[in-house]
């Protein structure tokens, strides 16, 4: 056990000294290896893992899903959305705000990634919030936890690869994840009337807008909406495999930018570029970690994981309590992809031999990660917020956010103390 | 992500603009390829029964040369993802330094990348290993992944020598 401890210790100390993380998964993981079995079978590993990686039928699901949300975003679908969330909500006390929550949860339909939801939303519902006086805390806030509902609302990225590393089904990942994110988007809503019932200056109403008006605004919307029921319909029907949902998606969100006339020759390079240099950054992170955790199973961790729990004499709850704990903890250090692709090789195997279901702990995650996104000192969402509103200071940002993660931490206990929530839609898809 | 990718820095002086275009053109192709093979694929075979012969091999050997395409790519944009919690307390000295060593330790890695997929390109070689239903050769694709490394191995020995042009931007994609 002494090779894996100091194993953990490089691997935090390059990562902490800003050593990009792939290339610190891979050598640590490539060291490792090369330490307990020689040289030779290490470099053949690298080699292997690096090709059969790239050549991985299954993943090209990510590519796939990463262009969509793109392609959605280059649509200008984000002003759409919120324009009509706003015409429903926006008339209440911090309806600007729940309107952008709603807005975040319609996006995050489309898209699988909570940087890009903020990121984008935040350009759209940040202007009309400052319009009508609301707090720049609750403002940001709640672009910064209603962009964490990206990654939870299907399509999901981290699912995917939780999917891929675990041999847990995507699909029925992807429709686990539908009601744990409409008990997000409520909780969120609960959040802001509660800050707002308590600070009513914080979120002044907005304008109040005629059912004719409403009906309009949802016009806009209708798109998406067909979209993500074909693409997330067609996955719970088994019509499609999440591979076969994700081209669909892509080429439907291609079709749909194109028929707005958002797309020239240049920025279709630009949204084909920018989705596949994303798509490369997440496989040379799985490269690493998938070098990470072979020297993790080679050093025999998960069964000594085990064998430690069950000498402890832990109860499974006490387990999960005890995994959900360093995930806030680790979240507050690494980024979230990182620490998912990290952690779960290690963790999965001691959650299936307790016996929890693997879309469970998988929901789980992401949850939990959701939390890591606006936990201070590395919310992620937080710093893309802050570089795209350069006049908001990360600390009011973080304040804005506190209510909305205790609503986090509530839901996280439903998830945690209720499977039924994260089960019941894939038990049906099943039975279906 | 919806930033823009910012432009080449260092690396693309060295890189060149063209070789950078190149690539991110051919990353751009393969990638709408991917999107157009699945999708009529899956229209092929639910609407009329006829899906794309071979178009789950193809789509592999695609994602494989995507993946590799962008590594040089991003390796000129500092585009890795990285942890900058101690770089903010850091003074600027200490920081370049930080920099230039973590590009060596980049480079490093590439360079084992190049030679073991240059290696195991001939294993595929020796072998013949090509794909089941359309016979794509794999060794190719191999030795493409192992000049990409190559390249990428390149960039991050310039970046290395010219220092940091631009402030990282660490991508991110969760």
């Amino acid at each position: 056990m002494t090779v894996v401890f100091v194993g953990f210790t490089v691997l935090l100390v390059v990562i902490l000294a800003g050593m990009p993380i792939a290339f610190a998964m891979g050598l640590v993981g490539f060291g490792g290896v090369a330490y307990m079995l020689g040289w030779q079978p290490a470099l053949s590993m690298v080699a292997q893992i690096a090709f059969d990686t790239g050549m991985n039928y299954g993943l090209s699901v990510v590519p796939l899903f990463i262009l969509m949300g793109n392609f959605v975003t280059r649509a200008g679908l984000s002003e759409q959305l919120y324009t009509a969330s706003n015409a429903w909500l926006g008339h209440r006390r911090g309806g600007l705000a729940m309107a952008t929550i709603v807005a975040c949860a319609g996006f995050s339909a489309i898209c699988g990634s909570s940087l890009a939801t903020a990121a984008t939303m935040a350009k759209v519902s940040m202007p009309s919030m400052r319009k009508f006086g609301y707090d720049p805390s609750l403002a940001a806030g709640s672009v910064a936890a209603g962009g964490t509902l990206g990654i939870l609302i299907p399509p999901s990225v981290i699912l995917v690869i939780y999917g891929i590393m675990t041999g847990t089904d995507i699909g029925e990942l992807f429709i686990a994840g539908i009601v744990p994110g409409i008990i997000g988007v409520l909780g969120y809503l609960a959040a802001i009337a509660v800050v707002t019932w308590r600070k009513p200056e914080l979120g002044p109403p907005g304008d109040k807008t005629s059912l004719q008006e409403k009906m309009r605004a949802m016009r806009g919307v209708w798109g998406v909406l067909g979209l993500f029921i074909l693409v997330i319909g067609g996955i719970y029907l088994g019509i499609f495999t999440p591979t076969e949902a994700a081209g669909i998606g892509a080429a439907g969100s291609f079709f749909f930018a194109l028929s707005r006339r958002a797309l020239t020759l240049r920025t279709l390079l630009d949204v084909l570029g920018e989705s596949a240099q994303t798509t490369t950054m997440i496989f040379f992170v799985l490269i690493g970690a998938l070098l990470f955790s072979n020297f993790m199973n080679l050093a025999g961790l998960p069964t000594a994981l085990l064998s430690w729990v069950q000498a402890l004499g832990a109860s499974p709850m006490m387990v999960v309590l005890a995994i959900i704990g360093l995930y806030l903890l680790l979240g507050c250090l690494l980024e979230s992809m990182s620490m998912v692709l990290l952690t779960v090789p290690i963790f999965f195997p001691l959650m299936q031999a307790l016996g929890f279901d693997p879309i469970w702990f998988g929901i789980l995650v992401v949850v939990v990660t959701e939390i890591s996104l606006i936990t201070p000192p590395v919310g992620l969402n937080v710093f893309v917020l802050s570089a795209v509103l350069p006049d908001v200071k990360t600390g009011t940002i973080f304040r804005g956010v506190t209510a909305f993660w205790l609503a986090d931490i509530v839901r996280l206990g439903l998830i945690v103390f209720v499977p039924w929530f994260s089960l019941v839609l894939p038990q049906l898809m099943r039975a279906g | 992500m919806s930033t823009n990718p910012p432009s080449a820095g260092a690396a693309g002086i060295w890189l060149g603009n063209w070789l950078d275009r190149m690539l991110g053109l051919l990353a751009a192709v393969l990638l709408f390829l991917m999107m157009a093979l699945t999708f009529f694929d899956v229209l092929g075979r639910d609407a009329f029964s006829r899906p794309i012969p071979g178009a789950f091999e193809a789509t592999e050997a695609m994602m494989g040369m995507l993946i590799f395409a962008g590594l040089p790519l991003i390796s000129a944009r500092d585009g890795h993802v990285a942890v900058n919690l101690i770089e903010p307390l850091l003074g600027p000295r200490v920081r370049r330094v930080q920099y230039r060593v973590m590009q060596v330790i980049g480079m490093a890695c590439c360079a084992t990348l190049t030679w073991v997929l240059w290696h195991k390109a001939g294993e595929l070689a020796v072998y013949g290993d090509a794909s089941a239903y359309l016979h794509i050769p794999q060794a190719p694709l191999a030795y493409v992944m192992s000049v990409l490394c190559a390249l990428t191995t390149i960039v991050f020995a310039a970046n290395a020598l010219v220092g940091r042009q631009r402030s990282g931007s660490g991508g991110d994609f969760s």
